[in-house]
């Protein structure tokens, strides 16, 4: 029974009909296809300009970047940039916080949503669900800036409520923002704070759009809950699953700045410091742009080797992935 | 399979889109290159005919956004002092706000998107270096030279502005006048709490030590709760408890002839050390390291949790909101306080005030000297004082406010427009000027006592500004974040100032920090003489 | 009635997360209504203490916030459409796998989410197309997400291939078959992406930071941050000063002011992406 719940979706079944037959030229494919190519004329002219067009602003890693000179103008030191990167021990700290960082998000805030989703899915109060959800929601309408002032507050030693709870069972207060132990925990359960609920919304579209006839075949089966779950909803999401994965894997060198910024104070810096906060304090701050670029250009050399690497794999395990 | 043929077309086609959009970009940008060039040589070119008298009067310049542009009075961009300005100086000025916490960024911006305005003005003397170095600034001699009537003469009348407004290359960059007080830090000390307690002045860091615990024990407040916090902080802390020990944080010192971070003197441990005693002892707010914004510290004294402030000579206009809670309150300036290693003074800031600089792409610069010299003679007076009869009265010719609340609504926020001004805050002036209202007169009281002690005690600083050496420069900044991460945890933990130092020490190591200082070290060699 | 008593832990836990979710908000609602006595002292929880709305007067003196307000009002709405038409245009067209070139196309939009643009280069752009100090200097930079696209094009990927096939056997063009067909069916995708642009636009911070120099163009994110950074003086100094009230309190005050309209929006998109609009309408 399991087996047939899945089956590969839909396009597959439109080439079988030999609409894409062999021999015909390019021409023909534009006329057949002419509104779908003009759907993609907004977009494609965007990521042209602002992402294509603009690359010519990776050069300024390998060259000395003076403003009055222009990125053309500037003169070129080849390495150098990257030198004095992988020479700074800062550099090497920086990467090791966002890769960890990252990894604590994949493994505990990624799966979090999935997993609220499928709970909420059980709901049959309809009044309960849907409170339920909004409230979940809730955190990720307000931005870093405001979050992080309520979690230090929440979390202060002296006034906080979590130590006030704390004292209860006889603990002594925890001073948790400037411990470079209890940081990188903030930093997870705020984010699976702010946007797990959140999240839930693309699952739980997902989830939406399985054929309830499964359900009640699986029902008359006599299957029970949990298998139901993971015959087939988990089948039903995977696909969504995969390209959440994927797009992850192509955050792994990027930790939200805003997030980290706001969060951050001088006592945890040596475990908060990422590439984004770095590249801001070298970029924007002190106008070292060629260095900055140079950051920003490793980082997306790594993010496209994840992202390609977790694209194959997804690919193998049956599913879409991204392209 | 089906892909490989078909699509190489549209791969070629998306490719020579790409590299045709490449290079007209490439044109753009270097014809903004090449169109900036003629500018300061057109200057240059043609002394004989007035290049600028044909072009309209109006220029744009910078302002400092600290939001305090209250309601009615509109933006920091029209308000009635931008009206004023522009209906008597001859000259329409376009105001471009930069908010106050984000000058570094801001500029950026508008500097790499060529869209700066015509003045840029800033307390940072680091920007010029930078902004010259970038190309984005201009010298400002000739302008002065031949524009400017009343700057030139101001300008030789203090000629002790000259070598801040001067870079390396022996040019002005900068336009500025002399600071109305050069007093800067200071602590405040609840008064009626040391004559509650029965406690002297603390006149050494050792006694300020004995009286903070005295306020932390002895319940001052007398709400009969253990809840007093001695001192509360603000961005002076920090910059005060180095002064005491002649090492403030990342200035160079010369010690033996031999320019030193301060971090590397022995003096530094001592402000370390004080550092980690205040917070252990809980003579500080524990939560310190979370409070960015110092927005609790300020609180912890205005609602009177706290009896010692670290602050400076305005005590970030706190002392109103502090009467309210405590309407008892007196105040007193904390004098200099000794050490083993002598008594320092408070900080003495550099006699600049606001530095102005000229945008490279400046269309009228002459229409800008004529402004500059316009706010010296007579524009910075209102911008000060508001007007005669609404704000103020004349009282032996030194202007008395008359209503300090409508003047801090209407006026307060004007000063920012003073890119020049002559105003002298002499103790005298201060006291007279402060009119009827209590809270007014006794922080006038108090400035001039901390204009005075500035005045009595001098202040080490062995080097007037930051050193304009490139490599420096570019390092400072990462620098910066490592020492600030360092002290913090530092003062939290038990870490001894040697272990603090040698990790300071490792992360100027892993910087190149000792050729950096070989490079200040020749840049001081070859400008010692200057520098006096 | 078993089964309801089986799935109650099911239900406890669901609303004890809401809770903790929802609860540092309505502490932050509540030390917006309190005096700034309660607030110093800590007494305030969930409840408001010694009610006031002090606070919002105080905020709503200052014109400045609701013009601010309005700008973000503006800024989201606009950019939300201009973002969702050029998103469902690019992510349906992309979901079709017999068009020449998607991979391509797909790859490009993967591409540029791994290079953030620079920021000189993107900087002169903006200020080459004559973006300064417009909307859409925030509306453009930020035109689509791939992020968003990515989502929506695999949802489209699993629409069932029989609908369109049969609509094309009946003569139906891509116009007809994305309008009548696919949007309709899209209904919960379509209310989450858009919900997703509309908060990124509502907290929009550093594009509005860097490109509007203007102060009556600013949006609320970058007021609010100010008054964040800085104490409110200005506020604190007009109106009348009988009632004195803390930074906190203005604070909470102005962050309950910036998240309140987008929660009034939120429920009418909400009901489109709670129930399966899909399935029923297929299968019929």
């Amino acid at each position: 029974m399991p087996k047939t719940l899945h089956q590969p979706s839909g396009p597959a079944a439109i080439r079988s009909k030999g609409l894409n037959k062999p021999g015909r030229g390019l021409l023909f494919y534009l006329y057949r296809d002419r509104y779908l190519y003009l759907f993609l004329i907004p977009a494609m002219s965007y990521f042209f300009l602002f992402k294509f067009v603009t690359l010519y602003g990776e050069l300024i890693a390998f060259k000395d970047f003076r403003l009055l000179d222009g990125v053309w103008g500037s003169p070129w030191v080849g390495l150098k940039h990257f030198h004095t990167l992988f020479g700074s021990s800062d550099f090497w700290n920086v990467l090791r916080n966002t890769l960890l960082l990252n990894l604590y998000n994949l493994v505990f805030a990624f799966p979090a949503p999935i997993l609220l989703a499928l709970l909420l899915n059980e709901l049959r109060v309809n009044w309960f669900k849907r409170a339920v959800q909004n409230m979940l929601y809730l955190p990720f309408f307000i931005s870093w800036v405001v979050l992080a002032g309520i979690i230090v507050s929440l979390l202060s030693p002296s006034t906080g409520v979590v130590n006030a709870a704390l004292r209860l069972f006889g603990i002594d207060p925890v001073y948790f923002m400037t411990s470079t132990l209890w940081w990188p925990v903030v930093f997870i359960v705020s984010t699976i704070w702010q946007s797990a609920g959140w999240g839930t919304i693309i699952y739980m579209a997902a989830i939406s759009s399985i054929d309830p006839g499964l359900y009640e075949a699986a029902k008359i089966d006599g299957a029970t809950k949990l298998r139901q779950i993971w015959h087939i909803t988990l089948p039903g999401i995977r696909g969504t699953i995969g390209v959440l994965l994927v797009l992850q894997m192509g955050k792994m060198m990027d930790v939200g700045f805003e997030h980290i910024f706001n969060l951050q104070n001088a006592a945890v810096f040596s475990v908060s410091d990422v590439i984004s906060t770095f590249v801001y304090r070298t970029g924007l701050q002190n106008a070292q742009y060629s260095l900055a670029t140079a950051v920003g250009l490793f980082q997306a050399l790594i993010g496209l080797i994840l992202v390609l690497t977790v694209n194959k794999i997804v690919k193998k395990l049956g599913e879409g992935g991204l392209w | 399979m089906y892909r490989n043929r078909k699509l190489t077309p549209a791969l070629l086609a998306v490719l020579l889109l790409g590299t045709a959009a490449l290079s007209a970009c490439g044109n753009s940008n270097g014809n903004a290159g090449t169109s900036a060039g003629p500018s300061p040589a057109a200057a240059s070119q043609a002394p004989s005919a007035d290049p600028y008298a044909s072009l309209p009067k109006e220029i744009s310049g910078s302002i400092y956004d600290r939001g305090q542009v209250a309601t009615g009075e509109g933006s920091y961009e029209e308000n009635r002092w931008t009206k004023y300005i522009n209906e008597n100086s001859g000259v329409k000025v376009n105001w471009v706000p930069i908010p106050r916490n984000q000058e570094a960024d801001k500029f950026n911006v508008l500097i790499a998107s060529d869209q700066a305005p015509d003045m840029m003005t800033t307390f940072n003397r680091d920007f010029i270096v930078r902004w010259a170095d970038e190309g984005a600034i201009q010298p400002l001699d000739e302008y002065i030279d031949k524009y400017s009537t009343s700057y030139k003469k101001y300008l030789q009348e203090h000629p002790e502005l000259k070598p801040y407004l001067t870079l390396d290359d022996g040019k002005i960059y900068a336009i500025a006048s002399m600071r109305p007080a050069r007093a800067n830090t200071a602590i405040f000390i609840r008064q009626d709490w040391l004559d509650k307690l029965g406690l002297a002045m603390p006149t050494s860091v050792d006694e300020l030590v004995v009286v903070a615990k005295a306020f932390r024990d002895n319940d001052p407040d007398g709400n009969g709760a253990a809840d007093t916090i001695p001192m509360a902080m603000s961005t002076a802390y920090t910059a005060i408890t180095d002064d005491w020990y002649m090492a403030r944080s990342a200035a160079w010192f010369v010690e033996d002839g031999k320019l030193t971070q301060s971090f590397f003197t022995e003096r530094y441990k001592d402000a370390l050390a004080f550092r980690q005693l205040a917070y252990h002892e809980s003579l500080v707010d524990k939560e310190f390291a979370t409070d960015k914004e110092f927005s609790r510290q300020k609180q912890l004294w205005t609602t009177g949790r706290s009896g010692i402030y670290f602050s400076n000579l305005n005590m970030d206009n706190t002392i109103t909101e502090l009467r309210k809670n405590n309407p008892e309150a007196t105040l007193a300036a904390v004098p200099p306080l000794s050490t083993k290693y002598g008594t320092n003074g408070y900080e003495v800031e550099v006699p600049n005030h606001l530095l102005t600089a000229f945008n490279k792409n400046m269309k009228n610069p002459q229409a800008a000297m004529e402004f500059i010299d316009w706010m010296l003679d007579s524009g910075w007076e209102p911008l000060t004082y508001g007007t005669e009869g609404v704000h103020y009265q004349l009282k032996d010719s030194i202007p008395v406010t008359t209503d300090f609340d409508k003047w801090k609504t209407e006026v307060g926020y004007a000063s920012e427009y003073r890119l020049v001004q002559q105003e002298q805050q002499t103790p005298e002036y201060l006291v007279t000027r402060a009119g009827d209202s209590k809270d007014d007169q006794d922080m006038a009281a108090l400035k001039s006592t901390i204009i005075k002690n500035s005045e009595t005690y001098t202040f080490r600083k062995d080097l007037p500004y930051i050193p304009p050496v490139a490599e420096y420069a570019s390092i400072a900044g990462q620098f910066e974040t490592k020492w600030k991460e360092i002290n913090t945890r530092m003062a939290m933990s038990n870490q001894t100032p040697d272990e603090a130092v040698e990790e300071l020490r490792q992360a100027w190591n892993s910087l190149d920090g000792d050729s950096v200082t070989a490079k200040v070290q020749a840049w001081y060699d070859a400008n010692k003489d200057k520098l006096k | 009635m078993v089964n309801r008593l089986k799935s109650m832990p099911l239900y406890l836990f669901l609303a004890l997360c809401a809770f903790i979710t929802v609860f540092p908000i309505l502490n932050i609602l509540a030390m917006s209504l309190s005096s700034s006595r309660a607030i110093i002292s800590g007494e305030v929880v969930l409840w408001p203490v010694e009610i006031t709305v002090q606070a919002y007067k105080q905020l709503f003196i200052d014109g400045q916030l609701l013009i601010a307000l309005k700008n973000t009002v503006i800024i989201t709405a606009v950019g939300t459409v201009l973002q969702m038409i050029a998103t469902t245009l690019a992510a349906y067209t992309l979901s079709k796998r017999r068009l020449k070139g998607r991979q391509i196309f797909t790859f490009m939009v993967m591409f540029s989410m791994l290079f953030g643009t620079g920021l000189i280069p993107l900087f002169l752009l903006v200020k080459q197309l004559h973006l300064i100090n417009t909307f859409w200097a925030i509306w453009l930079p930020g035109l689509v997400s791939a992020y968003n696209l990515f989502v929506m094009k695999s949802f489209f990927e699993g629409l069932p291939a029989e609908l369109e096939e049969s609509a094309t056997i009946d003569g139906a063009t891509d116009l007809t078959v994305f309008f009548k067909l696919t949007l309709p069916l899209s209904k919960p995708i379509l209310a989450a992406i858009s919900l997703f642009y509309a908060v990124a636009l509502w907290n929009t911070y550093s594009n509005a930071l860097y490109f509007i120099s203007k102060s009556q163009l600013l949006p609320v994110t970058v007021k609010l941050y100010q008054m964040l950074q800085t104490p409110i003086d200005s506020l604190l100094a007009g109106g009348d000063s009988s009632q004195y009230i803390q930074p906190e309190g203005l604070k909470a005050a102005a962050i309950i002011i910036t998240v309140l309209p987008i929660l009034c929006v939120y429920p009418f998109l909400q009901k489109h992406f709670i129930k399966g609009v899909l399935l029923g309408s297929v299968k019929g």
